[in-house]
């Protein structure tokens, strides 16, 4: 039987919904409101927001990448990347519903504008809020590219078609409903995906553990290298076994800090239960974060593999029939797109939105032009992560890559998350975002630190700044407002 | 399993199912108690 047309039929159809979720969305999008667009009209419930948080923070690195750090270095890799999901229960749990009060009673749309506000707008909030968009905008950009790239080349596989043309229809169809419905469509979509993905983790795991007794499995791998499960050092995460514990806090920062995941906080219906969200966000981590275990059990049942990034691709082709491979290989672009939409949605909001507000002092913030001026940044950013893809230079979409998430996330620390229990200056922000990009951007360029270190040192720069400079021009800041 | 990494993996994944049903009982609990007032 030809799979590649079940395959075929499968996408068809998947992005028929996807349209059709885009078109029922649209409804929560209003000419003269833009929170219509912009937060799904502040409308999500409990399900659709756990799931759209997980979804988001869930990339295809979960799938493919971590996989193959499990298979290479062992059981660490499941451990440190376990920990993004109590960190996304926490910041559910204990800091969504401070931000998401602050935000209603302000007004804020964005997080560049929750920035702005916070701080007291004016000059000076527009002055944070155009910061805060292009430091967004520059770097999640760069990180929209490599999704397209990763789901363009997995759907050229999966399809048996060129790679451009896989990546120009799925990053078409995430433009589509992303224009049609804003962030209403995005969250609905990623909660379809996010079930989709769940039930691919829940089949590949119970494939595991029920295929093999698990006490062979643990003499396979102790015969291999008893470090892959006792490991001395916590490699790649760092020399010292305590090193891995320090993804809990970089994982909750990320998702309690980054724009693209602490906007999700701002779209709940604000009548919401946060304690009914981090049930859902815990059980759906959790679930999703036992996936990368399927390097360990290629480690001990296949052990020959020319690269370690080949073992969820090679796990799917040995251990699962054609059908349900195809079936899962499509969850897996789910992760990658569920991703991808909601990156080009907060850069787009950046461009349309923030920027906007910043440039023009005398800008309206629900103008009858807004939705029109917000669908056509989709758009237009939409195509452009696309001809990046395409033609950028290698070595600038590299460079920008490794300053990742994690520099944003040293840039936003003081001015997003201090901010909602302690209100620093406008110039307290600023220096604040500049401190965190270099210094986690230098160490991340010029060192050999990790991934998780160094934004974690950007971070703390970052937060004294916020803090010794908001003390020392309190008083002018005060005297001004008086 | 005689693994500090896999022990540490199931201890923190029950940590994490306790408190997030933990505080969802608590505080479904204690709005309970006060809608009842």
């Amino acid at each position: 039987m030809d799979y590649t047309t079940l395959n075929w039929v499968l996408m068809i159809a998947t992005f028929a919904v996807m349209i059709g979720v885009g078109a029922m969305s649209s409804r929560t999008v209003s000419e003269s409101d833009e929170g219509g667009f912009l937060l799904a009209g502040r409308s999500l419930g409990p399900f659709v927001g756990a799931s759209t948080i997980v979804a988001t923070g869930f990339s295809g690195w979960g799938f493919m990448g971590s996989p193959g750090v499990a298979f290479e270095f062992g059981a660490i890799e499941v451990l440190g990347n376990f920990f993004f999901a109590p960190a996304m229960m926490i910041a559910v749990l204990f800091f969504a519903n401070s931000m998401q009060k602050r935000a209603l009673k302000m007004g804020s749309n964005t997080i560049p504008e929750y920035i702005a506000q916070i701080h007291g707008g004016g000059a000076g909030g527009r002055l944070l809020q155009g910061v805060a968009a292009l430091i967004t905008i520059v770097l999640l950009m760069v990180f929209m590219v490599s999704q397209i790239k990763a789901v363009g080349m997995l759907g050229a596989s999966w399809l048996d078609i060129d790679m451009t043309t896989s990546a120009w229809m799925m990053i078409s169809i995430i433009i589509i409903y992303t224009m049609w419905g804003g962030l209403a469509a995005v969250a609905w979509t990623d909660t379809i995906m996010v079930c989709g993905m769940v039930l691919g983790a829940l089949v590949i795991t119970g494939q595991m553990f029920f295929s093999v007794d698990l006490s062979d499995w643990v003499t396979r791998l102790n015969d291999i290298n008893p470090s892959l499960l006792n490991p001395e050092t916590a490699a790649p995460y760092g020399e010292s076994k305590g090193s891995v514990f320090f993804v809990l806090p970089y994982a909750f920062l990320f998702a309690a800090v980054l724009p693209y995941m602490a906007v999700r906080f701002l779209a709940f219906r604000p009548d919401v239960k946060m304690h009914r969200v981090g049930v859902y966000v815990a059980v759906m981590g959790g679930v999703l974060r036992l996936i990368p275990i399927v390097g360990l059990y290629m480690r001990a049942y296949a052990p020959a593999l020319a690269e370690a990034d080949q073992a969820m691709p090679m796990y799917l082709q040995t251990f699962m029939h054609p059908a349900v491979q195809g079936i899962i290989t499509l969850f897996i672009i789910f992760a990658m797109k569920s991703t991808a939409n909601s990156m080009l949605h907060t850069v787009a909001s950046a461009t349309s939105h923030d920027i906007r507000l910043a440039l023009f002092k005398d800008a309206q913030h629900d103008s009858p032009r807004a939705l029109s001026i917000n669908r056509l940044a989709v758009v237009g950013l939409g195509l452009l992560g696309l001809f990046m893809m395409m033609y950028a230079p290698p070595f600038m979409l590299s460079w920008l890559g490794i300053l990742g998430s994690g520099t944003l996330l040293a840039s936003m620390i003081g001015p997003v998350f201090i901010s909602t229990f302690w209100q620093g200056t406008v110039p307290g922000a600023l220096t604040a975002m500049v401190v965190g990009f270099l210094t986690s951007g230098s160490l991340m360029l010029m060192s050999d630190m990790g991934w998780v270190e160094g934004p974690l040192i950007g971070c703390l720069a970052s937060s004294v700044c916020y803090f010794v400079v908001s003390m020392a021009t309190r008083r002018n800041a005060e005297a001004r407002r008086a | 399993m005689n693994s500090w990494v896999v022990d540490t993996f199931l201890l923190l994944n029950a940590v994490m199912l306790v408190i997030a049903f933990g505080t969802a009982w608590l505080r479904s609990s204690r709005e309970k108690r006060q809608g009842g007032r």
